[in-house]
């Protein structure tokens, strides 16, 4: 009979310490480059599409995890951003529209070894999949899930999403939307995930430093990125994002390091009360006043108050908005599998089958 | 919980006790605790022998409620129009809006309490405690096929103090 | 073996072939306790057994309410029954409300024992009687025992020191003694139980055994009664047997499947009535190596189940027909990515919400179609609460030989309904181990073993095997994304072809009775014990009669058409509109006769008897008057509660 104790994983597999860190430590010792992550398929995004980034910057940081390419799957939902597996040279799974969290958390349950994206967009991961969301984050599933947020649905052509502005001309809405659009990041940080971060397709180093420490986190990490749609949506996001502006409009945050923005560094961010303040440094403002970000702190108050933070009340928040450790899902139940091991001992089949009131009959 | 058959602590909400397999499901939900308790939340009403109601038009003047008041030494007046209860008078009504004015012109009718807190015959002793307790007045009248009565709280102290015996 | 307690007899006995018992009461009166240990005890005495406890409606109710009646009806006898009786011969009322709801039941000249001193105004009046049916003549059709139960425990227990609470709750016990001794059944096998269970508590347990002997003693002394019954053991084969519910089978079965496959089982389910016990069952199992996981939603309960069956696990989920419905885009997408998954359905009442707590069988035509596109998947269905072990195994060899969903219809009666288990060996199980897929020089994800048309396993994790599966349409062989107007044709074709091919796979239809003859009674699922009572009794009488019984819906065996051939008609009785019958006239174009009772509750004997005659006749089916309950003096339906 087999080993029940083990987690189902296949003949063959070199036993990986449990312990090991996803980190590219590991990284000398399987030589893999992005080369080993691009599938033999032709991608089939629209020209322009901000994807095409978003898919290299991926492949760029799959080698760094050292971890060994069979081990990695990515999940997707419906939508655009559902092709991305069929581009990885990895195990993939097209999913149905917005549960790709749930097959997620079973593949975890199923084998904890294994690295896990899981790859989504506004649509399937805040319309349909909410639900999912909330609770594959708030049970700190050990997912590394990427939201393409595009503010539209691009893949049916061009209706309007949950993160679309209110008043939004579509096709479905041409008179405007009347829904008030949600803050994916509130929504991330409300389902208590534990690590939270926000990129943009074009920012290419920033995203693929993003990802990588999306990767290397243990638990459930929720990375928005803001994603050009040039067909249905263009230049959602271009306010702020362009090469010309970005640095006066968005705020790379970084832990330990206070909140400075601006061409020249002459901003910052400010606490007052309650609220955060845009101030310019100088005269009796210094960086000493300015707020420094943690993104270690137990709480998610910080976090969510950056989360709420826009163009143009505010810079738009860039970088790792929360990273703290937690649990996982698949630890706690595999936990209690050896916990139920060594109270008990290995279940005894036969036993079980003749357990409660018996009789014979001769 | 624990089963009250066997003693064995269940989760709460079991249906039937994982060890001795006693159905639980009047072990866990709120009882009477005690015989006194018991007999207050199952007796009627109409065990307490309630007088029958004095009963008033709302025309009826007010001077010449309240003298009816005093001289039958009633707490209260039932006021009926159109054959059924329209609202009542008690001795706090007096108090609280007789007190001090004029009584000239004043019809019953004007110094009632309204649409007043009812209970049927069958209604239980615990409800009427209740319902006192809860609305601070002294007086309910109580409805049944055949007429109206009044429940006092006098008529309910005297019940708990034969309960206690 | 047991010994029996030897009593001096003065009474004539009166031997029986087979008694119904039904005790009914409030929770506090432990009816359900008094019931089991009954069932244990003639178990133990060698009669085959048949129960099916009758749960209150709410979850909780006052004291002495209608919806607060629970029951409880076992069924024993000399030979083997297959039902727990259409109606009780007895019924054990312990309080007014109980003989409300349950009264209605007993046939005229049935045995009526009330426990007398629960008749009190105030529990009458809650139980919505005007008078009371002890003393109003309501109660003259039936042998009607008044016994005070309640005062002759108490004094039995008089000097134990206990509160009169604690006594109260010992009555049962009494209740148990008189029925052991109406029914010469040895005190034992009780006494021991007592010993054991209530080894915590010894003043409890010494009550409960005064109770227990005070009931039995009442019996010996009372001039009440005037015969005792015997019902002598049946000829049962040798074994070691439990008593076993559908739902606890099920588990079992489903752990079992994981050992002998050697994998882990990963459950995601979501609670709801009636297959939340399964969930509970497979919770305590964690040293098997089984997970479960309590999901948010139904979806992801079979979302995290194909997740878990993508990752090399068996994964599975459960539910009942609301929750079925959900699940049917993902079941889809495990069709469309073949990998083994297990879906049971503990069919219940609908449509919609329905009624939870009842039974039903009409999930059928949902399971075989209720997907977008053609989405064929294998079927199997138990058909008594034993079987529910040997399907759960069977479910899991057909998902995971031909990689490929199984949905498992059990019911609400299988569910909760218990009989007799003969607990089969380990060294007789099959092996249900399958081989993941390795070699990367010959693998395709869409290659297919060319005997089952299965695609080969490959689990994230093995190296050099990547491969993207999805929703989407895919190509043969290759596995990739397809929409080649020919491929789709022959995908869908294949995809039905590996489904009909199971039918090679699956034992031939057999029947009970004459391979040949003038009707044959073909049903599924919890329907066997009632139909095949109602056969053998037909076929005692000289009736050209069979009894089929499908256990897989899809395939359906390969000789089910010939077989229903050989006879003149075909009866299929369903607690449905038809859904089984609907299936056979599309395939065979046979002209089936379908009797279709949808009141939530299992067929009575006598109804399919009737059925059966009717059609022997050549009399329409539908013409089959029944015992209908709003005739009886005592309906409870306006309650729903019939």
């Amino acid at each position: 009979m087999s080993d029940q104790t083990g987690n189902g994983r296949p003949a063959g597999q070199p036993p990986r310490p449990a312990d090991a860190p996803l980190s590219s430590e590991n990284a000398a010792v399987i030589a893999l480059t992005r080369k080993d992550f691009v599938s033999d398929q032709e991608v089939r995004w629209c020209p322009g599409c901000g994807d095409y980034s978003i898919l290299a910057q991926t492949q760029k940081t799959m080698p760094d995890f050292g971890v060994p390419k069979e081990n990695i799957v990515f999940i997707s939902g419906i939508g655009c951003s559902g092709r991305l597996p069929y581009y990885m040279n990895t195990y993939g799974f097209h999913t149905i529209h917005g549960r790709a969290p749930t097959l997620a958390t079973g593949l975890k349950l199923a084998n904890p070894e294994l690295m896990v994206w899981v790859i989504t967009g506004d649509g399937d991961a805040l319309s349909i999949g909410g639900n999912h969301v909330l609770h594959s984050m708030r049970r700190n599933v050990d997912i590394k899930l990427v939201m393409f947020n595009n503010r539209i649905y691009g893949l049916t052509k061009g209706q309007a999403s949950p993160t679309s502005e209110l008043g939004k001309r579509t096709k479905s809405t041409p008179a405007g939307t009347v829904d008030f659009p949600i803050q994916p990041l509130s929504i991330a940080l409300a389902a208590e995930a534990s690590f939270v971060a926000r990129s943009v397709d074009t920012h290419t180093e920033h995203l693929q430093e993003t990802l990588n420490r999306a990767g290397s986190h243990r638990g459930s990490a929720f990375v928005e990125v803001l994603q050009n749609c040039n067909i249905f949506n263009d230049g959602a996001f271009r306010e702020f994002t362009e090469r010309e502006v970005r640095d006066d409009r968005m705020l790379v945050l970084e832990h330990g390091r206070p909140m400075v923005f601006g061409a020249e560094r002459d901003k910052g961010i400010r606490l007052r009360g309650l609220h955060p303040e845009v101030v310019t440094l100088g005269n009796d403002v210094s960086e000493s006043d300015l707020l420094v970000h943690d993104e270690e702190s137990e709480d998610p108050y910080l976090a969510f108050m950056l989360s709420r933070m826009w163009w143009p009340e505010f810079p738009v928040p860039v970088g790792v908005f929360r990273r703290v450790a937690r649990p996982t899902h698949d630890r706690l139940v595999s936990g209690q599998i050896d916990d139920a091991l060594r109270q008990q001992g290995e279940g005894d089949l036969a036993k079980l089958l003749l357990a409660g009131e018996t009789w014979t009959v001769d | 919980m624990i089963c009250p058959v066997c003693g064995v602590e269940n989760l709460q909400g079991e249906d039937n006790c994982q060890n001795c397999g006693a159905d639980l499901r009047t072990a866990d939900i709120p009882a009477p605790g005690s015989r006194f308790e018991s007999r207050l939340l199952s007796q009627p009403l109409a065990a307490l022998d309630p007088t029958p109601a004095e009963v008033v038009a709302p025309e009826t003047p007010a001077a010449e409620a309240v003298a009816q008041m005093q001289r039958i030494g009633a707490g209260a007046l039932i006021v009926l129009r159109d054959g059924g209860v329209a609202g009542i008078f008690t001795e706090q009504d007096a108090v609280r809006k007789l007190a001090g004015r004029s009584l000239d012109g004043v019809t019953i009718g004007e110094v009632m309490t309204p649409d007043p807190v009812m209970l049927r015959a069958d209604d239980s002793v615990a409800v009427a405690i209740h319902k006192m307790a809860v609305g601070g007045f002294r007086h309910i009248p109580l409805v049944n096929g055949n007429g109206v009565g009044v429940i006092t709280a006098r008529d309910l102290f005297r019940y708990i103090l034969e309960l206690l015996g | 073996m047991t010994t029996e307690t030897p009593v001096q007899r003065h009474l004539p006995v009166q031997e029986l072939e087979r008694v119904t018992i039904r005790f009914a009461g409030d929770s506090g009166d432990g009816m359900q306790l008094t019931g089991s240990q009954f069932t244990r005890t003639a178990a133990v005495f060698g009669n085959d057994i048949s129960t099916l406890p009758d749960f209150p409606a709410e979850i909780r109710a006052p004291a002495g309410s209608l919806p607060g009646v629970s029951g409880f009806q076992i069924s024993f006898a000399s030979a083997e029954i297959h039902t727990p009786g259409d109606e009780p011969d007895v019924l054990v009322a312990m309080n007014p409300a109980a003989l409300r709801t349950n009264g209605g039941e007993l046939p005229p000249g049935g045995a009526l024992i009330v426990n007398s001193d629960a008749f009190t105004a105030n529990n009458l009046k809650k139980a919505g009687y005007e008078g009371n049916p002890l003393t109003d003549g309501s109660l003259k059709a039936y042998n009607v025992f008044e016994v005070p139960i309640s005062t002759l425990n108490a004094r039995a227990l008089e000097d134990l020191g206990m509160t009169s609470k604690q006594v109260d709750l010992t009555k049962n016990f009494f209740a148990l003694g008189l029925m052991f001794w109406l029914y010469e059944r040895s005190m034992e096998p009780t006494l021991r139980w007592i010993d054991t269970k209530f080894s915590a508590r010894p003043q409890i347990a010494e009550g409960n055994r005064r109770a227990l002997k005070a009931g039995y003693a009442f019996g010996e002394t009372t001039e009440m009664f005037h015969t005792t019954y015997r019902v002598a053991p049946a000829r049962l084969s040798p074994g070691t047997y439990r008593n076993i519910t559908g739902n606890e089978a099920t588990a079992l079965g489903l752990v079992a499947a994981a050992r002998l496959a050697g994998r882990q089982l990963v459950y995601g389910s979501y609670p709801i009535t009636p297959a939340s016990d399964i969930l509970h069952h497979l919770a305590t199992y964690k040293n098997f190596g089984v997970k479960t996981f309590q999901a948010e939603d139904e979806i992801a309960a079979i979302g995290s189940a194909i997740g878990a069956s993508y990752g090399g696990a068996m994964g599975m989920t459960a539910s009942s027909g609301p929750g079925i419905a959900l699940k049917s885009e993902a079941l889809n997408l495990a069709v469309m990515v073949e990998l083994p998954l297990v879906v049971v359905d503990v069919q219940r009442a609908g449509p919609s919400t329905g009624m939870p707590t009842k039974t039903e069988q009409a999930d059928l035509l949902m399971v075989m179609f209720g997907r977008n596109s053609d989405s064929p998947v294998a079927v199997v269905a138990p058909a008594t609460p034993a079987e529910c072990f040997d399907y759960a195994i069977e479910a899991w060899r057909l998902a995971l030989k031909y990689m490929t969903p199984v949905v498992y219809l059990s019911d609400a009666f299988l569910a909760t309904g218990s009989e007799p288990w003969k607990v089969p060996s380990l060294a007789d199980m099959p092996s249900l181990a399958v081989d993941n897929a390795t070699d990367r020089a010959t693998f395709q994800p869409y290659a297919r073993h060319p005997q089952t048309l299965a695609r080969p396993w490959a689990v994230p994790g093995t190296p050099g095997l990547e491969h993207r599966i999805g929703g989407l349409e895919k190509a043969d062989m290759t596995g990739n994304v397809s929409y080649d107007a020919d491929n789709h044709h022959r995908m869908q074709l294949l995809r039905a072809e590996k489904i009909d091919r199971i039918a090679a796979d699956i034992p031939p239809l057999d029947v009970f009775g004459p391979e040949r003859g003038e009707l044959i009674v073909l049903g599924w699922g919890s329907t066997y014990g009632a139909i095949r009572t109602a056969v053998e009794r037909l076929q005692q009488e000289g009736w050209s009669v069979a009894h089929g019984h499908l256990r897989h819906l899809n395939p359906l065996p390969r000789n089910t058409g010939d077989v229903l051939r050989s006879y003149r008609r075909v009866l299929v009785p369903e607690v449905n509109l038809g859904q089984l019958s609907l299936l056979l006239r599309a395939r065979y174009l046979i002209d089936v006769v379908g009797f279709n009772r949808v009141r939530g509750k299992p067929f009575r004997i006598s109804e399919i008897r009737s059925a059966a005659e009717a059609v022997l006749a050549g009399r329409p089916v539908d013409d089959v008057s029944l015992r209908s309950d709003s005739q009886d003096t005592f309906s409870a339906s306006g309650q729903g509660l019939a």
